[in-house]
């Protein structure tokens, strides 16, 4: 992403827009937690926008889990993890979390955003080539034009045009592939498996940020390995906590040698803060929740999406395939898109509008998470506001 | 197949399959291309004429038409 495709850039042409319908959908100032209801200016809003996929950050067993951190570690270790950071859990929730995902170790980074920067910044060379799904996250793009590597874009989803790719890249020292695993503002799922064969195939390094996998997909909840049945998988893999696990951070695993090399040469984890003890004793009690009950939330979850799609379906809205729990309803034009967002707004619900560049341009959408606390009450309503808007503002979703 | 088809090719074949494009087509106002397209389009030249453009090949670059004649003038594709 160059400057002039930064958020802020474009943000600025859009100030006229948001003049014009006296709304603007970011930063709006939250008085309340991330729960089912948030509350802003004093009034309830259903809140659709936040990743709390499982309602976990404000499950009362990972509060008791934090507070108990809280009173042994404090605050912050107010050190990198190579100098004084280095708390005792760090170790044990390392082993944790690489036996969830069933990979050989585990670093965290205060974000995922973080991360994914760090990791390809760290790895990759200027004699390298980077094969990399034309819609992923920002975090992996701007880690990837940080090393002056080759950048090969793939068409999203697309594994014939990445082996096709693959092939005509013989001349670079390593390569490497990288993807998501559900992209957030569709719902898509990759398909891991068959990239992941390629990379064997071609000798590629896979690199997969599974933040919206995580507590989401696979049978029980594990994530993009499980639900592509991936097994002794030899990449690297990236994952923010701060959606379904409901906690912030980054999460990186890998095989020992990978992490290792990290650990020593990854300047943003050497030289910043080590996340804090709290969040990753939040993190390790919102795995073990889902270690326990993942099957049934993640069926729960994924019945709540099905209710919400079909339904908006059957009305006639314009949907982006999703495979996962995310509904995204397409408005294209960026007008468009904020006047939806503003009149869901009018009826107290919280959506998250996507616009360029986070999607292609003229290709905005409005996504909503069908969060697992949505009772059958507040589904029905969602459906019935849209229908509503649609009924007095049709050219919107003509 | 003449270098402009071969070019229009590439770009549909990149971009979207449904798209009709003509040899002044103005491919960033028109279709709206952000960097990766046109990042995706590259890639896919120097994978067809075996050549490497560079960067900034492209930047004041809008039509099928001129990319031939920077891929003439520069590379020497016949
Ligand atoms: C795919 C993906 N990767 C990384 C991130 C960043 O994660 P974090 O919030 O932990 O920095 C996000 C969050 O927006 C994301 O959607």
């Amino acid at each position: 992403m160059s400057f002039k495709e930064s958020f802020a850039f474009n943000f600025v042409d859009e100030v006229e827009l948001v003049k014009m319908i006296k709304f603007n959908p970011y930063y709006q100032k939250i008085s309340s937690g991330a729960n089912l209801y948030a509350e802003i200016s004093g009034e309830k809003y259903l809140n659709l926008a936040s990743n709390n996929y499982l309602a976990l950050a404000n499950d009362s067993r990972i509060i008791k889990a934090m507070k108990k951190a809280l009173d042994k570690y404090g605050a912050s270790m107010c050190g990198t993890p190579v100098a004084c950071g280095n708390v005792d859990i760090y170790e044990s929730s390392a082993e944790f979390v690489s036996n969830f995902l069933g990979l050989e170790d585990t670093i965290f980074y205060p974000s995922c955003y973080q991360a994914n920067i760090a990791i390809i910044n760290s790895l990759v060379k200027p004699s390298d080539v980077v094969f990399v799904d034309r819609f992923a996250h920002s975090s992996l793009i701007e880690g990837i034009r940080s090393t002056d590597c080759k950048i090969k874009p793939f068409k999203h989803n697309d594994v014939k045009y990445l082996e096709k790719l693959i092939k005509n890249s013989k001349t670079f020292e390593n390569k490497f592939v990288v993807t998501e695993s559900v992209f957030s503002t569709e719902g898509s799922i990759a398909p891991f498996d068959k990239i992941y064969d390629l990379c064997l195939k071609y000798d590629c390094v896979p690199i997969v940020d599974d933040s919206h996998g995580i507590g989401v997909i696979g049978k029980t909840g594990k994530g993009i390995l499980e639900e592509k049945a991936i097994e002794n998988y030899k990449g690297i893999y990236t994952a923010s906590t701060g959606k379904a696990l409901g906690i912030s951070g980054g999460i990186v695993s890998g095989r020992n040698n990978i992490i290792e090399f990290l650990r020593y040469n990854s300047s943003s984890l050497i030289y910043s803060t080590a996340l804090p003890p709290v969040l990753i004793a939040g993190t390790i009690k919102a795995l073990e929740i889902i270690g326990n009950e993942g099957e049934k939330l993640v069926q729960k979850l994924a019945q709540n999406k099905k209710i919400i799609y079909e339904k908006l379906q059957k009305n006639g809205f314009n949907l982006t395939k999703s495979d996962a729990s995310i509904c995204s309803i397409i408005t294209g034009s960026n007008e468009r898109t904020f006047k939806v967002c503003k009149s869901l707004f009018d009826k107290k619900i919280l959506t998250t509008p996507f616009i360029y560049p986070s999607v292609s341009k003229n290709k905005g959408v409005i996504r909503m998470i069908p969060r697992i606390d949505l009772e059958k009450v507040q589904m029905d309503y969602i459906v019935d506001s849209f229908n509503k808007i649609k009924q007095q503002n049709p050219e919107l979703f003509a | 197949m003449k270098t402009i088809e071969l070019i229009k090719k590439i770009i549909v074949e990149n971009i979207d399959n449904s798209i009709i494009i003509e040899n002044n087509t103005n491919l960033k106002k028109d279709f709206n291309l952000d960097s990766f397209d046109v990042l995706m389009i590259m890639n896919a030249i120097d994978d067809e004429f075996s050549i490497s453009l560079e960067d900034d090949d492209f930047q004041e670059i809008n039509t099928p038409e001129e990319i031939v004649s920077l891929l003439q003038t520069k590379y020497g594709v016949l």
